[in-house]
């Protein structure tokens, strides 16, 4: 009898899979590493609270009455800080930019870095999330609304350079202490307690940001600040209303259980005439503390926020549906 | 939220269509052990996706598994176990007796797992799930013609390791002993 090779195969394939059947406790095994997945990355985001929650706490700050709003030296002098020093200014910047409305654009990326598609493939950074935001908050209401586009967290072996094409969006709003989401593909609203960087990392936005949404409170702010390390101001540029004074900052983060020890540097642009936070960039590099696990490898974190408007009007309500 | 509520219906889904989805892992990672290694990381992926594919679950699920197969070299530096299991040589010589078919079906198996991921998965994907090319292209997230021609190299060397036997119509030409994929 004649048989192909095709015939052959696809019968070979049939006998060597024959009543298998998976293990008992699969997907609780599946969700277990799902957890410690999901912990590993909170905890290297939680790692940099000195910076990090010093950026995303006027999402959730209460914000003191506008008489009572300080700008420049005065905020850096209520800190208690010198305020001439780079530390008191950056200080003094953030207090005041925590306590208006604006707009916020951020761009979170996760990439594993030397990735290689093939072993001869050239070494490329792999995105895992990708996370690019723009909303609008108003820290005195507490409210917000906005947009997190999804974008593709890695390319296909013939197209690479499709990482980070946009696939879908998702809407955004905070109300309180609450998030409201909705995905581009229709489905109802979702809800749950926490802030817009907790909408986003539990919910699919493969952002990366601190979690402590339940300190609302402008000292958090200023205890942040003070934890910024080491703080160089880079220098001026721009003229008149369009001056920016740019700082460059490193920060020392401790390990735990899930992340060894590492270090977040980034750069703070001021407006020179305002003293509000024009951009907050900052990276780190992260290795997992436990290499039994699949995140035990390292991953590079970098972020771009962008504020503008400042003092621009937000309403927004509880979506129904 | 406790994971049963947050992934209602995952259960059921592995209990129900459990066994095709390692059948397909096992095929593409060589051996049942490595197989439900892949499943599993397809599941991890899954809940990680949750919200935007629990609505067709199974297609995702089975869509990724195809991926992080093809994608092996990041998988196979988290399970190095499975080059030495895979690659290990075993002795094949003819037999005139009932134990050659045997022997080919397992030879062709041994070569499947040696063939480059792409190769390997665009022949699952036609001979195991058997869909046709451009199912097989879109499942994959590559060209038709990439689709060809991984196939076309992959049934060439299986012919090549597969050489001893008889098959279609044309008379073995040497027989194996050790070296089989040398």
């Amino acid at each position: 009898m004649t048989r192909t090779i095709e015939d052959l195969l696809a019968a070979s394939m049939r006998d060597q899979v024959a009543g298998l059947r998976p293990a008992p406790g699969l997907v609780a095994r599946a969700a277990k590493q799902h957890r410690r997945r999901i912990r590993l990355r909170l905890s290297a985001a939680a790692g940099t609270v000195g910076m990090a929650a010093a950026l995303v706490v006027g999402l959730t700050v209460t914000s003191p009455s506008p008489s009572t709003v300080r700008t420049g030296s005065s905020a850096a002098k209520a800190g208690g800080q010198d305020a001439t020093s780079p530390q008191a200014r950056l200080v003094a910047a953030m207090t005041t930019s925590a306590q208006l409305s604006y707009q916020l654009h951020l761009v979170n990326t996760a990439t594993t870095p030397g990735h290689q598609m093939t072993p001869a493939s050239p070494p490329r950074d792999l995105i895992n999330w990708y996370a690019d935001y723009t909303g609008v908050y108003d820290p005195a209401t507490r409210l917000g609304t906005g947009i997190n586009i999804i974008r593709l967290q890695s390319g296909t072996l013939d197209n690479p350079s499709s990482y980070g094409k946009a696939d879908g969006y998702m809407q955004v709003r905070i109300v309180g202490d609450n998030y409201y989401i909705r995905f581009s593909s229709g489905e109802r609203w979702r809800t749950g307690r926490g802030t817009l960087v907790q909408a986003l990392v539990l919910n699919g936005g493969r952002a990366w940001a601190p979690t402590d949404g339940a300190s609302a409170d402008p000292a958090v702010l200023l205890a942040a600040a003070r934890h910024l390390g080491t703080v160089i101001f880079v220098g001026k540029s721009g003229s008149s209303i369009q001056a920016l004074d740019t700082y460059r900052f490193s920060y020392d983060i401790a390990g735990d259980d899930s992340v060894k020890p590492h270090q977040l540097t980034g750069t703070i642009t001021v407006h020179d005439r305002s003293n509000l936070i024009a951009e907050i960039t900052m990276q780190t590099t992260v290795t997992g503390a436990n290499p039994q696990i699949a995140d035990g490898g390292q991953t590079t974190f970098k972020t771009v926020m962008a504020f503008s408007d400042y003092g621009v009007p937000v309403s927004v309500q509880v979506p129904t549906g | 939220m406790r994971s049963e509520e947050r992934f209602k219906g995952l259960d059921a889904l592995v209990a129900d269509r459990g066994g095709a989805l390692l059948a397909t892992a096992t095929l593409l990672a060589g051996s049942p052990a490595a197989g439900e290694d892949l499943l599993q990381a397809a599941l991890e992926r899954l809940m990680r996706h949750w919200h935007r594919v629990r609505n067709e679950p199974e297609i995702y699920l089975r869509r990724t598994i195809y991926h992080l197969a093809v994608d092996q070299w990041r998988y196979r530096r988290r399970h190095p176990e499975m080059v030495g299991k895979i690659g290990a040589g075993f002795d094949v010589a003819v037999q005139q007796d009932g134990t050659d078919t045997v022997h080919l079906r397992l030879a062709l198996i041994q070569g499947l797992a040696q063939l480059p991921p792409r190769q390997r998965a665009v022949l699952v994907l036609r001979y195991w799930e058997q869909l046709s090319e451009s199912e097989a292209a879109d499942m994959l997230g590559c060209s038709l013609g990439t689709v060809k021609s991984s196939a076309s190299r992959g049934l060439a060397r299986l012919r090549e390791v597969t050489a001893a036997w008889a098959i279609e119509g044309t008379p073995a030409k040497k027989p194996l002993v050790n070296g089989l994929w040398s």
